[in-house]
Protein backbone atom coordinates (compact mmCIF):
# COMPACT_ATOMS: atom_id res chain seq x y z
CA UNK A 1 0.00 0.00 0.00
CA UNK A 2 1.46 3.15 -0.69
CA UNK A 3 1.77 6.05 1.68
CA UNK A 4 1.66 8.77 -0.47
CA UNK A 5 -0.11 12.10 0.90
CA UNK A 6 -3.20 11.81 -1.07
CA UNK A 7 -4.99 14.90 -3.63
CA UNK A 8 -7.89 16.15 -1.90
CA UNK A 9 -9.76 14.53 -4.71
CA UNK A 10 -8.80 11.23 -4.53
CA UNK A 11 -11.09 8.58 -3.19
CA UNK A 12 -10.14 6.02 -1.14
CA UNK A 13 -11.02 2.31 -2.96
CA UNK A 14 -11.34 0.52 0.11
CA UNK A 15 -11.94 -0.01 3.67
CA UNK A 16 -8.40 -1.91 4.26
CA UNK A 17 -6.68 1.03 2.28
CA UNK A 18 -8.96 3.90 4.68
CA UNK A 19 -7.69 2.11 7.96
CA UNK A 20 -4.27 2.08 6.75
CA UNK A 21 -3.88 5.42 6.47
CA UNK A 22 -4.09 7.68 9.04
CA UNK A 23 -5.20 10.84 7.14
CA UNK A 24 -8.93 11.23 8.15
CA UNK A 25 -11.23 11.15 5.52
CA UNK A 26 -12.71 14.66 3.95
CA UNK A 27 -16.29 13.82 3.56
CA UNK A 28 -16.47 16.54 0.65
CA UNK A 29 -14.20 14.96 -1.36
CA UNK A 30 -16.99 12.22 -1.80
CA UNK A 31 -19.35 14.15 -4.35
CA UNK A 32 -19.26 16.95 -6.36
CA UNK A 33 -22.41 19.33 -5.47
CA UNK A 34 -23.53 18.32 -1.59
CA UNK A 35 -25.92 19.88 0.96
CA UNK A 36 -28.76 21.65 -0.79
CA UNK A 37 -26.68 22.65 -4.04
CA UNK A 38 -27.54 18.91 -4.60
CA UNK A 39 -31.10 19.60 -5.30
CA UNK A 40 -32.60 18.99 -8.52
CA UNK A 41 -33.50 22.53 -10.21
CA UNK A 42 -36.77 23.88 -9.46
CA UNK A 43 -38.06 24.33 -12.81
CA UNK A 44 -37.14 20.48 -13.48
CA UNK A 45 -38.84 19.51 -10.73
CA UNK A 46 -42.20 21.70 -11.68
CA UNK A 47 -41.83 19.35 -14.90
CA UNK A 48 -41.84 15.98 -13.17
CA UNK A 49 -44.87 17.19 -10.79
CA UNK A 50 -46.67 18.83 -13.64
CA UNK A 51 -49.13 15.75 -14.35
CA UNK A 52 -49.66 14.33 -11.73
CA UNK A 53 -53.26 13.99 -10.17
CA UNK A 54 -53.85 16.50 -7.40
CA UNK A 55 -55.23 15.02 -4.40
CA UNK A 56 -57.33 16.91 -1.88
CA UNK A 57 -58.16 16.29 1.55
CA UNK A 58 -60.40 18.56 4.43
CA UNK A 59 -57.60 17.75 6.65
CA UNK A 60 -54.86 18.64 4.55
CA UNK A 61 -54.19 22.49 5.57
CA UNK A 62 -51.22 22.77 4.18
CA UNK A 63 -50.28 20.83 0.80
CA UNK A 64 -47.41 21.02 -2.00
CA UNK A 65 -49.57 23.42 -3.92
CA UNK A 66 -47.99 26.47 -2.54
CA UNK A 67 -44.43 24.78 -3.16
CA UNK A 68 -44.02 25.05 1.01
CA UNK A 69 -41.42 23.84 3.47
CA UNK A 70 -43.77 20.85 4.89
CA UNK A 71 -47.35 19.78 4.46
CA UNK A 72 -49.27 20.53 7.16
CA UNK A 73 -52.51 17.94 8.59
CA UNK A 74 -54.98 18.87 10.81
CA UNK A 75 -55.74 16.53 13.62
CA UNK A 76 -57.79 18.83 15.59
CA UNK A 77 -59.31 22.49 15.68
CA UNK A 78 -56.34 23.09 18.02
CA UNK A 79 -53.62 20.60 16.93
CA UNK A 80 -51.96 20.08 13.15
CA UNK A 81 -49.10 18.01 12.40
CA UNK A 82 -45.91 19.33 10.47
CA UNK A 83 -44.30 16.62 7.90
CA UNK A 84 -41.40 16.93 6.04
CA UNK A 85 -38.41 16.01 5.03
CA UNK A 86 -34.42 16.85 3.81
CA UNK A 87 -31.46 14.39 3.16
CA UNK A 88 -28.59 15.68 0.73
CA UNK A 89 -24.69 14.02 0.67
CA UNK A 90 -22.01 15.89 2.55
CA UNK A 91 -21.97 19.79 2.72
CA UNK A 92 -18.94 19.54 4.54
CA UNK A 93 -15.88 17.65 5.70
CA UNK A 94 -16.32 16.21 8.97
CA UNK A 95 -18.88 13.77 9.47
CA UNK A 96 -20.34 14.66 13.00
CA UNK A 97 -20.49 18.41 11.42
CA UNK A 98 -22.64 16.40 8.85
CA UNK A 99 -25.18 15.18 10.73
CA UNK A 100 -26.21 18.32 12.64
CA UNK A 101 -26.34 20.30 9.47
CA UNK A 102 -28.21 17.72 7.70
CA UNK A 103 -30.66 17.48 10.80
CA UNK A 104 -30.64 21.41 11.22
CA UNK A 105 -31.69 21.51 7.58
CA UNK A 106 -34.35 18.90 8.05
CA UNK A 107 -35.65 20.51 11.26
CA UNK A 108 -35.97 24.06 9.74
CA UNK A 109 -39.29 22.97 7.54
CA UNK A 110 -40.95 22.55 10.83
CA UNK A 111 -39.60 25.70 11.86
CA UNK A 112 -40.60 27.65 8.81
CA UNK A 113 -44.28 26.45 9.02
CA UNK A 114 -44.21 28.14 12.32
CA UNK A 115 -44.05 24.77 14.09
CA UNK A 116 -42.47 22.82 17.10
CA UNK A 117 -41.05 19.37 16.78
CA UNK A 118 -41.78 15.88 18.01
CA UNK A 119 -40.09 13.32 16.42
CA UNK A 120 -38.08 12.10 13.52
CA UNK A 121 -36.60 9.10 11.60
CA UNK A 122 -33.02 9.01 10.06
CA UNK A 123 -33.04 9.01 6.61
CA UNK A 124 -29.42 7.74 5.34
CA UNK A 125 -27.23 6.17 2.90
CA UNK A 126 -24.03 4.86 3.59
CA UNK A 127 -21.16 3.23 1.20
CA UNK A 128 -20.30 -0.15 2.36
CA UNK A 129 -16.71 1.02 1.88
CA UNK A 130 -16.37 3.39 4.48
CA UNK A 131 -15.52 2.61 7.98
CA UNK A 132 -18.65 2.33 10.10
CA UNK A 133 -17.00 4.73 12.69
CA UNK A 134 -17.87 7.88 10.10
CA UNK A 135 -21.85 5.93 9.71
CA UNK A 136 -21.56 6.47 13.71
CA UNK A 137 -20.63 10.09 13.52
CA UNK A 138 -23.05 11.23 11.38
CA UNK A 139 -25.93 9.57 13.58
CA UNK A 140 -23.81 10.83 16.42
CA UNK A 141 -24.28 14.05 15.00
CA UNK A 142 -27.96 14.21 13.79
CA UNK A 143 -28.98 12.79 17.07
CA UNK A 144 -27.67 15.80 19.02
CA UNK A 145 -29.34 18.50 16.71
CA UNK A 146 -32.88 16.47 17.19
CA UNK A 147 -32.32 16.79 20.43
CA UNK A 148 -31.15 20.16 20.49
CA UNK A 149 -34.17 20.66 19.12
CA UNK A 150 -36.33 19.23 21.58
CA UNK A 151 -37.33 16.33 19.68
CA UNK A 152 -36.53 12.58 19.17
CA UNK A 153 -35.21 10.60 16.23
CA UNK A 154 -37.42 7.10 17.06
CA UNK A 155 -35.90 5.29 14.01
CA UNK A 156 -34.81 5.53 10.64
CA UNK A 157 -34.08 3.66 7.26
CA UNK A 158 -30.20 2.74 5.81
CA UNK A 159 -29.30 2.10 2.30
CA UNK A 160 -26.03 1.12 0.45
CA UNK A 161 -25.25 3.92 -1.50
CA UNK A 162 -21.68 5.29 -3.55
CA UNK A 163 -21.98 8.52 -1.22
CA UNK A 164 -22.95 9.28 2.30
CA UNK A 165 -26.43 10.71 2.57
CA UNK A 166 -28.04 12.13 5.70
CA UNK A 167 -31.37 13.66 6.14
CA UNK A 168 -34.77 13.19 8.29
CA UNK A 169 -38.15 12.43 8.16
CA UNK A 170 -39.71 15.17 10.55
CA UNK A 171 -42.79 15.10 12.32
CA UNK A 172 -43.58 18.76 14.15
CA UNK A 173 -46.80 20.32 15.93
CA UNK A 174 -48.06 23.67 14.77
CA UNK A 175 -51.60 25.37 16.32
CA UNK A 176 -53.61 25.18 12.90
CA UNK A 177 -53.92 29.29 14.06
CA UNK A 178 -50.63 29.79 14.05
CA UNK A 179 -49.42 28.24 10.56
CA UNK A 180 -46.77 30.39 8.90
CA UNK A 181 -46.71 29.52 5.57
CA UNK A 182 -45.34 31.02 1.45
CA UNK A 183 -48.88 32.24 1.09
CA UNK A 184 -48.93 34.76 3.87
CA UNK A 185 -46.75 37.44 2.68
CA UNK A 186 -49.08 40.80 2.66
CA UNK A 187 -48.34 43.85 0.60
CA UNK A 188 -47.21 46.60 3.53
CA UNK A 189 -44.72 43.80 4.98
CA UNK A 190 -41.64 44.30 6.13
CA UNK A 191 -39.23 41.10 4.96
CA UNK A 192 -36.88 39.95 7.71
CA UNK A 193 -33.75 37.74 6.93
CA UNK A 194 -32.81 35.61 10.31
CA UNK A 195 -29.17 34.46 9.07
CA UNK A 196 -26.32 35.83 6.74
CA UNK A 197 -26.23 33.70 3.61
CA UNK A 198 -23.35 32.70 1.40
CA UNK A 199 -22.98 29.12 2.48
CA UNK A 200 -23.16 28.00 -1.01
CA UNK A 201 -19.99 29.64 -2.01
CA UNK A 202 -17.72 29.12 1.10
CA UNK A 203 -18.52 24.79 0.91
CA UNK A 204 -17.59 25.66 -2.70
CA UNK A 205 -14.06 27.44 -1.72
CA UNK A 206 -13.49 25.12 0.26
CA UNK A 207 -13.62 22.64 -1.78
CA UNK A 208 -11.20 24.19 -4.09
CA UNK A 209 -8.73 25.21 -1.24
CA UNK A 210 -9.75 29.14 -1.12
CA UNK A 211 -11.68 29.28 2.12
CA UNK A 212 -9.82 30.11 5.05
CA UNK A 213 -10.40 28.05 8.55
CA UNK A 214 -12.17 30.81 9.81
CA UNK A 215 -13.90 31.31 6.95
CA UNK A 216 -15.04 27.83 6.78
CA UNK A 217 -15.74 27.15 10.61
CA UNK A 218 -18.29 30.68 9.98
CA UNK A 219 -20.42 28.16 7.52
CA UNK A 220 -20.15 25.76 9.85
CA UNK A 221 -21.51 27.73 12.80
CA UNK A 222 -24.54 29.39 10.74
CA UNK A 223 -25.49 25.63 8.41
CA UNK A 224 -25.62 24.06 12.72
CA UNK A 225 -27.74 26.88 13.92
CA UNK A 226 -31.22 25.60 14.50
CA UNK A 227 -34.47 27.92 13.30
CA UNK A 228 -35.83 27.25 16.24
CA UNK A 229 -35.39 30.41 18.42
CA UNK A 230 -36.86 32.07 15.06
CA UNK A 231 -40.11 30.03 15.12
CA UNK A 232 -40.87 30.91 18.42
CA UNK A 233 -40.15 34.46 17.68
CA UNK A 234 -42.73 34.22 14.85
CA UNK A 235 -45.47 32.13 16.74
CA UNK A 236 -45.41 34.92 19.44
CA UNK A 237 -46.06 37.36 16.90
CA UNK A 238 -48.62 35.33 14.69
CA UNK A 239 -46.44 35.56 11.60
CA UNK A 240 -48.50 34.35 8.49
CA UNK A 241 -45.94 34.56 5.81
CA UNK A 242 -42.54 32.95 5.99
CA UNK A 243 -40.14 30.43 4.30
CA UNK A 244 -36.67 29.16 4.78
CA UNK A 245 -33.74 29.73 2.67
CA UNK A 246 -32.43 26.74 1.56
CA UNK A 247 -31.34 25.27 -2.14
CA UNK A 248 -33.23 27.64 -4.30
CA UNK A 249 -31.46 30.61 -2.76
CA UNK A 250 -32.79 34.01 -1.11
CA UNK A 251 -34.19 34.85 -5.08
CA UNK A 252 -35.44 31.32 -5.16
CA UNK A 253 -37.38 31.24 -2.08
CA UNK A 254 -38.45 35.26 -1.97
CA UNK A 255 -39.95 34.04 -5.31
CA UNK A 256 -41.63 31.49 -4.42
CA UNK A 257 -43.17 33.21 -1.63
CA UNK A 258 -44.11 36.35 -3.75
CA UNK A 259 -45.69 34.20 -5.86
CA UNK A 260 -47.50 32.16 -3.32
CA UNK A 261 -48.96 35.19 -1.42
CA UNK A 262 -49.47 37.17 -4.65
CA UNK A 263 -47.43 40.10 -3.69
CA UNK A 264 -44.04 41.30 -5.13
CA UNK A 265 -40.97 41.95 -3.20
CA UNK A 266 -38.34 44.39 -2.82
CA UNK A 267 -34.97 43.19 -1.90
CA UNK A 268 -31.85 45.48 -0.88
CA UNK A 269 -28.98 43.88 -1.34
CA UNK A 270 -27.16 46.46 0.23
CA UNK A 271 -28.93 45.55 3.48
CA UNK A 272 -28.80 41.38 3.54
CA UNK A 273 -26.56 40.17 5.64
CA UNK A 274 -23.61 38.14 4.25
CA UNK A 275 -20.90 36.18 5.83
CA UNK A 276 -17.47 37.72 5.87
CA UNK A 277 -15.12 36.90 2.86
CA UNK A 278 -18.32 35.70 0.22
CA UNK A 279 -18.23 38.85 -1.69
CA UNK A 280 -14.28 38.43 -2.45
CA UNK A 281 -14.85 34.79 -2.97
CA UNK A 282 -17.65 35.79 -5.85
CA UNK A 283 -15.62 38.40 -7.38
CA UNK A 284 -12.67 35.65 -7.85
CA UNK A 285 -15.07 33.85 -9.59
CA UNK A 286 -16.12 31.22 -6.90
CA UNK A 287 -19.54 30.90 -8.15
CA UNK A 288 -21.31 27.60 -7.69
CA UNK A 289 -23.52 25.68 -10.62
CA UNK A 290 -26.39 25.85 -8.00
CA UNK A 291 -26.04 29.77 -7.98
CA UNK A 292 -26.50 29.87 -11.95
CA UNK A 293 -29.44 27.24 -12.26
CA UNK A 294 -31.31 29.40 -9.66
CA UNK A 295 -30.64 32.42 -11.31
CA UNK A 296 -32.41 30.23 -14.59
CA UNK A 297 -35.16 29.80 -12.70
CA UNK A 298 -35.89 32.76 -11.35
CA UNK A 299 -35.26 35.63 -13.53
CA UNK A 300 -37.87 35.34 -15.85
CA UNK A 301 -39.99 36.32 -12.95
CA UNK A 302 -38.12 39.06 -11.03
CA UNK A 303 -36.15 42.49 -12.08
CA UNK A 304 -32.47 42.97 -11.19
CA UNK A 305 -31.79 47.11 -10.73
CA UNK A 306 -29.33 47.55 -13.96
CA UNK A 307 -26.92 49.36 -11.25
CA UNK A 308 -26.99 46.20 -9.22
CA UNK A 309 -23.27 44.91 -9.27
CA UNK A 310 -23.23 41.40 -10.57
CA UNK A 311 -21.83 39.60 -7.14
CA UNK A 312 -24.70 40.97 -5.60
CA UNK A 313 -26.76 39.37 -8.19
CA UNK A 314 -24.87 36.03 -7.84
CA UNK A 315 -24.57 36.13 -3.33
CA UNK A 316 -28.96 36.66 -3.73
CA UNK A 317 -28.99 33.31 -6.21
CA UNK A 318 -26.26 31.36 -4.13
CA UNK A 319 -27.93 28.06 -2.46
CA UNK A 320 -28.18 27.51 0.85
CA UNK A 321 -27.87 24.84 3.12
CA UNK A 322 -29.94 25.21 6.49
CA UNK A 323 -30.38 28.77 5.86
CA UNK A 324 -32.46 31.19 7.91
CA UNK A 325 -36.11 32.36 8.13
CA UNK A 326 -37.18 35.04 5.61
CA UNK A 327 -40.05 36.37 7.74
CA UNK A 328 -43.02 38.47 6.40
CA UNK A 329 -43.78 41.01 9.05
CA UNK A 330 -46.42 43.40 9.82
CA UNK A 331 -44.31 47.03 9.41
CA UNK A 332 -45.49 48.04 12.75
CA UNK A 333 -44.33 45.49 14.65
CA UNK A 334 -40.94 45.44 12.60
CA UNK A 335 -38.70 46.93 14.62
CA UNK A 336 -39.95 44.83 17.70
CA UNK A 337 -39.87 41.65 15.90
CA UNK A 338 -36.36 42.10 14.66
CA UNK A 339 -35.20 42.93 18.19
CA UNK A 340 -36.48 39.60 19.56
CA UNK A 341 -34.98 37.80 16.53
CA UNK A 342 -31.46 39.41 17.81
CA UNK A 343 -32.03 38.62 21.21
CA UNK A 344 -33.39 35.19 20.19
CA UNK A 345 -29.56 34.46 19.38
CA UNK A 346 -29.78 35.59 15.46
CA UNK A 347 -27.50 38.68 15.62
CA UNK A 348 -27.47 39.18 12.02
CA UNK A 349 -31.19 39.46 11.66
CA UNK A 350 -31.78 42.29 9.74
CA UNK A 351 -34.70 43.82 7.47
CA UNK A 352 -33.74 43.12 3.94
CA UNK A 353 -36.98 44.42 2.24
CA UNK A 354 -40.63 44.81 2.00
CA UNK A 355 -43.67 43.46 0.36
CA UNK A 356 -45.87 45.56 -2.12
CA UNK A 357 -49.07 44.87 -4.10
CA UNK A 358 -48.27 42.96 -7.32
CA UNK A 359 -46.93 44.21 -10.13
CA UNK A 360 -45.75 42.85 -13.51
CA UNK A 361 -42.42 41.40 -11.43
CA UNK A 362 -43.07 38.91 -8.95
CA UNK A 363 -39.44 40.13 -7.50
CA UNK A 364 -37.21 43.41 -7.53
CA UNK A 365 -33.88 43.49 -6.12
CA UNK A 366 -31.64 46.63 -6.04
CA UNK B 1 -13.25 25.31 -10.74
CA UNK B 2 -13.33 26.51 -14.37
CA UNK B 3 -14.69 29.75 -13.60
CA UNK B 4 -11.86 30.96 -11.20
CA UNK B 5 -9.39 30.08 -13.58
CA UNK B 6 -10.95 31.87 -16.32
CA UNK B 7 -11.42 34.70 -14.20
CA UNK B 8 -7.63 34.43 -13.37
CA UNK B 9 -6.49 34.17 -17.00
CA UNK B 10 -8.74 37.13 -18.38
CA UNK B 11 -6.99 39.64 -15.21
CA UNK B 12 -3.94 38.67 -17.63
CA UNK B 13 -5.76 39.05 -20.85
CA UNK B 14 -4.25 41.92 -23.59
CA UNK B 15 -6.37 43.49 -25.50
CA UNK B 16 -5.02 41.69 -28.86
CA UNK B 17 -5.30 38.66 -27.00
CA UNK B 18 -7.64 35.28 -27.12
CA UNK B 19 -8.39 32.97 -23.97
CA UNK B 20 -9.23 29.31 -25.30
CA UNK B 21 -10.82 27.62 -21.81
CA UNK B 22 -11.39 23.76 -22.69
CA UNK B 23 -14.16 22.18 -20.44
CA UNK B 24 -15.46 18.59 -19.50
CA UNK B 25 -18.76 19.51 -18.86
CA UNK B 26 -21.82 21.11 -20.56
CA UNK B 27 -23.20 22.53 -17.54
CA UNK B 28 -19.64 24.23 -16.81
CA UNK B 29 -19.35 25.53 -20.46
CA UNK B 30 -23.25 27.30 -20.06
CA UNK B 31 -22.16 28.91 -16.59
CA UNK B 32 -19.06 30.57 -18.30
CA UNK B 33 -20.89 31.66 -21.20
CA UNK B 34 -23.69 32.78 -19.02
CA UNK B 35 -20.83 34.63 -16.68
CA UNK B 36 -19.16 35.85 -19.59
CA UNK B 37 -22.64 37.50 -21.00
CA UNK B 38 -23.40 38.92 -17.27
CA UNK B 39 -20.62 40.67 -17.48
CA UNK B 40 -20.72 42.37 -20.92
CA UNK B 41 -17.85 39.93 -22.80
CA UNK B 42 -17.69 38.67 -25.83
CA UNK B 43 -17.19 34.14 -26.36
CA UNK B 44 -17.91 31.82 -28.72
CA UNK B 45 -18.09 27.76 -27.62
CA UNK B 46 -17.33 24.97 -29.67
CA UNK B 47 -17.34 21.31 -28.42
CA UNK B 48 -14.65 18.99 -29.87
CA UNK B 49 -15.19 15.71 -29.25
CA UNK B 50 -15.70 15.07 -25.47
CA UNK B 51 -14.15 18.62 -24.39
CA UNK B 52 -15.60 21.73 -24.82
CA UNK B 53 -14.09 25.15 -26.24
CA UNK B 54 -14.72 28.53 -24.99
CA UNK B 55 -13.08 31.27 -27.26
CA UNK B 56 -12.83 34.83 -25.28
CA UNK B 57 -11.35 38.00 -26.26
CA UNK B 58 -11.92 41.60 -24.76
CA UNK B 59 -11.96 43.41 -27.55
CA UNK B 60 -14.33 40.63 -28.93
CA UNK B 61 -12.07 40.08 -32.03
CA UNK B 62 -11.56 36.19 -31.51
CA UNK B 63 -8.76 35.48 -34.38
CA UNK B 64 -6.99 32.02 -35.41
CA UNK B 65 -4.98 31.48 -32.16
CA UNK B 66 -1.60 31.18 -33.41
CA UNK B 67 1.00 31.80 -30.54
CA UNK B 68 -0.75 29.42 -27.86
CA UNK B 69 0.81 29.57 -23.88
CA UNK B 70 -1.43 26.93 -21.70
CA UNK B 71 -2.54 29.15 -18.21
CA UNK B 72 -3.31 25.86 -16.61
CA UNK B 73 -3.53 22.32 -16.95
CA UNK B 74 -6.51 20.55 -17.76
CA UNK B 75 -7.73 17.81 -15.65
CA UNK B 76 -7.79 14.63 -17.53
CA UNK B 77 -10.96 12.40 -18.00
CA UNK B 78 -9.76 8.90 -15.99
CA UNK B 79 -11.89 6.31 -15.90
CA UNK B 80 -11.81 4.60 -13.38
CA UNK B 81 -12.29 0.81 -14.57
CA UNK B 82 -10.08 1.16 -16.80
CA UNK B 83 -6.62 -0.62 -15.96
CA UNK B 84 -3.22 -1.48 -18.44
CA UNK B 85 -1.67 -3.66 -17.94
CA UNK B 86 2.43 -4.13 -19.50
CA UNK B 87 3.38 -7.69 -18.43
CA UNK B 88 6.49 -7.51 -21.36
CA UNK B 89 8.27 -4.58 -22.67
CA UNK B 90 6.83 -5.56 -25.98
CA UNK B 91 3.70 -5.94 -27.88
CA UNK B 92 3.01 -9.43 -29.39
CA UNK B 93 5.39 -12.18 -30.68
CA UNK B 94 7.30 -12.46 -33.91
CA UNK B 95 9.67 -9.69 -34.63
CA UNK B 96 11.15 -8.11 -31.00
CA UNK B 97 12.06 -4.47 -32.64
CA UNK B 98 8.64 -4.25 -34.01
CA UNK B 99 7.04 -5.37 -30.34
CA UNK B 100 8.81 -2.52 -29.18
CA UNK B 101 8.03 0.11 -31.37
CA UNK B 102 4.56 -1.35 -31.05
CA UNK B 103 4.69 -0.72 -27.03
CA UNK B 104 5.54 2.86 -27.48
CA UNK B 105 3.10 3.33 -30.16
CA UNK B 106 0.59 1.82 -27.71
CA UNK B 107 1.53 4.22 -25.05
CA UNK B 108 1.69 7.17 -27.31
CA UNK B 109 -2.04 6.37 -28.46
CA UNK B 110 -3.43 5.81 -24.74
CA UNK B 111 -1.87 9.50 -24.28
CA UNK B 112 -3.96 10.86 -27.06
CA UNK B 113 -7.65 8.75 -26.82
CA UNK B 114 -10.19 10.88 -24.89
CA UNK B 115 -10.50 8.36 -22.02
CA UNK B 116 -7.73 8.11 -19.84
CA UNK B 117 -6.68 4.50 -17.97
CA UNK B 118 -6.94 4.87 -14.07
CA UNK B 119 -3.95 3.02 -13.96
CA UNK B 120 -1.06 1.41 -16.16
CA UNK B 121 0.83 -1.54 -14.35
CA UNK B 122 4.33 -2.82 -15.55
CA UNK B 123 5.55 -6.35 -14.54
CA UNK B 124 8.48 -8.75 -15.85
CA UNK B 125 10.22 -7.08 -18.40
CA UNK B 126 7.39 -4.46 -18.64
CA UNK B 127 9.28 -2.53 -16.20
CA UNK B 128 11.80 -1.59 -19.11
CA UNK B 129 8.89 1.12 -20.70
CA UNK B 130 9.48 2.85 -16.97
CA UNK B 131 13.30 2.69 -16.45
CA UNK B 132 15.53 5.63 -17.34
CA UNK B 133 16.10 5.88 -20.90
CA UNK B 134 13.23 4.27 -21.74
CA UNK B 135 12.09 5.68 -25.43
CA UNK B 136 7.92 5.94 -24.29
CA UNK B 137 8.53 7.87 -21.09
CA UNK B 138 7.96 10.75 -22.74
CA UNK B 139 4.36 9.44 -22.90
CA UNK B 140 4.46 7.93 -19.74
CA UNK B 141 4.93 11.51 -17.54
CA UNK B 142 2.59 13.41 -19.82
CA UNK B 143 -0.06 10.52 -18.63
CA UNK B 144 1.09 10.78 -14.91
CA UNK B 145 0.42 14.48 -14.71
CA UNK B 146 -2.94 14.15 -16.44
CA UNK B 147 -3.86 11.77 -13.43
CA UNK B 148 -3.31 7.72 -14.71
CA UNK B 149 -1.09 6.52 -12.00
CA UNK B 150 1.94 4.33 -13.15
CA UNK B 151 2.86 1.36 -10.73
CA UNK B 152 5.60 -0.89 -10.95
CA UNK B 153 6.09 -4.37 -9.55
CA UNK B 154 8.55 -4.14 -6.92
CA UNK B 155 10.09 -7.72 -7.17
CA UNK B 156 10.64 -7.27 -11.06
CA UNK B 157 12.89 -4.16 -10.06
CA UNK B 158 14.63 -5.57 -7.24
CA UNK B 159 15.02 -9.11 -9.67
CA UNK B 160 16.46 -6.79 -12.22
CA UNK B 161 18.04 -4.83 -10.06
CA UNK B 162 16.95 -1.79 -11.21
CA UNK B 163 14.60 -0.20 -8.31
CA UNK B 164 17.07 2.88 -8.32
CA UNK B 165 16.33 3.66 -11.97
CA UNK B 166 12.73 3.86 -11.96
CA UNK B 167 11.86 7.16 -13.81
CA UNK B 168 8.57 7.54 -13.34
CA UNK B 169 5.60 6.51 -11.12
CA UNK B 170 6.34 4.30 -7.98
CA UNK B 171 6.63 1.25 -6.76
CA UNK B 172 3.89 -1.36 -5.84
CA UNK B 173 3.50 -4.71 -4.45
CA UNK B 174 1.35 -7.69 -6.07
CA UNK B 175 -1.68 -6.82 -3.23
CA UNK B 176 -2.28 -3.68 -4.94
CA UNK B 177 -1.66 -5.24 -8.63
CA UNK B 178 -4.12 -8.18 -7.39
CA UNK B 179 -6.86 -4.97 -5.65
CA UNK B 180 -6.43 -2.96 -9.28
CA UNK B 181 -7.14 -5.52 -11.82
CA UNK B 182 -10.15 -6.89 -9.41
CA UNK B 183 -12.01 -3.47 -9.05
CA UNK B 184 -11.03 -2.37 -12.84
CA UNK B 185 -14.48 -2.93 -14.72
CA UNK B 186 -12.01 -3.38 -17.80
CA UNK B 187 -8.39 -4.72 -18.11
CA UNK B 188 -6.23 -4.13 -20.72
CA UNK B 189 -3.38 -6.73 -21.37
CA UNK B 190 -0.55 -6.03 -23.08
Amino acid sequence: MTSEPKTHNSKPTSKSELQTSNLPLDLLSLVDQGGCSAKLSASELARALADLPKITNANVLVDIESHDDAGVYKIRDDYALVLTTDFFPPVCSDPYDFGQIAAANALSDVYAMGGEVLTALNIVMFPTTLPLEILKEILHGAQDKVAEAGGVIVGGHTIANDVPVSGLSVTGWVHPDKIATNTGAKPGDVLILTKQIGTGVIISAKRNDLADDSTYQSALKTMKHLNKNAAEVMRKYDIKGATDITGFGLIGHALKMAQGSGVTMKINTAKVPVMDKVLELIEMGCIPGAAFRNLEFAEKDCHFDPALDYNHKMLVADAQTSGGMLISAPAKKAEQILADLIGAGYPFAAMIGEVGKKSDKSVYVY
Amino acid sequence: MPLIETKKAMKELGQDESLKVVLDSETSVQNVMRYLKDNGISAEQQKKGNEFEVLVNISGQIGELTEVDPFCETPAQVDKSYVVVFAKDRIGEGDNELGLVLAGSMLNTIKEYDVLPQKIIFLNSGINLVLKGAPALVHLTELEKRGVEIITCGTCLNYFEKADQLAVGRVTNMYEILDSILKAGKVVNL
